[in-house]
């Protein structure tokens, strides 16, 4: 088992990350049906560490991000052809890895019922995860983040974890800044909730 | 960093360290040839955009078939409408040879039936 490498969840490194010129030269590819395979795996290649540890984020095992993570990009293949230039292809994979991310927990939600679910992350999350050298604090932390409603943990870990702003986080997820600020709080408020339930 | 400092700090919209994540050896090596197999044998699923257009072209051909289903029933009303028109046709023809049948009937065979069928007490 090795560490993902690189990204540690900035904005900013997101995109600096990933050139824009390299991006259209990408995009010119992927629009011509000879290299349009080669180009696609070239983006899987560029962009799935990042996409990666943004499921990992929401989903928490291994096993369920590399689901998630093959079905982004099955989607991502599927629309290729429809993506419209309006945002930057790194962001349009991320909106569908948000997507899929949420649509993932959402199913999850619907098969298992919450108490049960919530141990069953929690018991997987953190055995698969080396958290902050195990501080119990953090781990309390991970465990009150997957008590969380999918869109609230979606939003708090974009905030948190990859120091996303509003206004970025408004563009992959399409809800208002408003609307995000208010998620974000309420994530906060029921992160306070579990930590006084476990004192 | 306590309890209370780190709610504090969520409140604040302050950031946290991104946990790293174990993956397996070779992961994101195998990844892209693998996605790249699934396209290959499942093909592309149905976007969003793919759906729509699917949904659109039900919707036209259930107009197409709804529109000559709505022009047939309106031929079939409409010729039962000129059925009924004839059948009034018809009634008034056969009212007008009855009429005429009654016309040439003797005076005196209409007033026998009268004098028997009906009674005018207000002569009494």
């Amino acid at each position: 088992m090795l560490p993902a490498e690189g990204w540690q969840g900035c904005p900013q490194d997101f995109y600096t990350l990933t050139k824009v010129t390299s991006d259209k030269e990408l995009i010119l590819r992927l629009r011509d049906q000879k290299q349009k395979s080669a180009a696609f795996e070239e983006l899987v290649r560029m962009y799935q560490e990042r996409l990666y540890v943004q499921i990992r984020n929401m989903v928490g095992t291994h096993e369920d991000a590399d689901d998630v993570l093959q079905n982004t990009f099955m989607k991502a293949w599927a629309g290729i052809d429809s993506f419209r230039e309006e945002s930057q292809i790194g962001t349009w994979l991320y909106r569908i890895a948000a997507n899929e991310s949420i649509s993932f927990l959402t199913h999850k939600r619907q098969e298992i019922s919450l108490d049960a679910e919530s141990s069953h992350l929690l018991t997987l999350h953190c055995a698969d995860t080396n958290i902050m050298d195990g501080e119990e604090l953090e781990v309390m932390l991970i465990k009150a983040i997957d008590t969380l409603p999918p869109k609230q943990r979606q939003v708090f870990t974009m905030k948190y974890f990859q120091e996303m702003k509003y206004e970025e986080m408004s563009d992959i997820l399409g809800t208002s800044v408003g609307a995000l600020k208010a998620s974000y709080h309420h994530a906060v408020e029921k992160i306070t909730n579990f930590f006084h339930l476990q004192s | 960093m306590t309890k209370e400092e780190l709610i504090s700090h969520l409140r604040n919209e302050g950031t946290g360290k991104a946990p790293h994540y174990d993956v397996p050896q070779g992961y994101f090596d195998q990844l892209p040839s693998r996605v790249m197999a699934r396209i290959a044998t499942e093909g592309a699923p149905k976007s969003e955009v793919s759906t729509l257009r699917l949904s659109w072209t039900k919707a036209v051909a259930a107009a197409c078939l709804a529109v000559p289903f709505a022009v047939g029933i309106l031929l079939y009303q409409s010729r039962t409408e000129d059925d009924y028109e004839m059948a009034l046709h018809d009634l008034s023809e056969n009212e007008y040879n009855e009429a005429m049948e009654v016309a040439g009937i003797d005076n005196s065979v209409i007033e026998a039936y009268l004098i028997e069928n009906y009674h005018d007490d207000s002569e009494i």
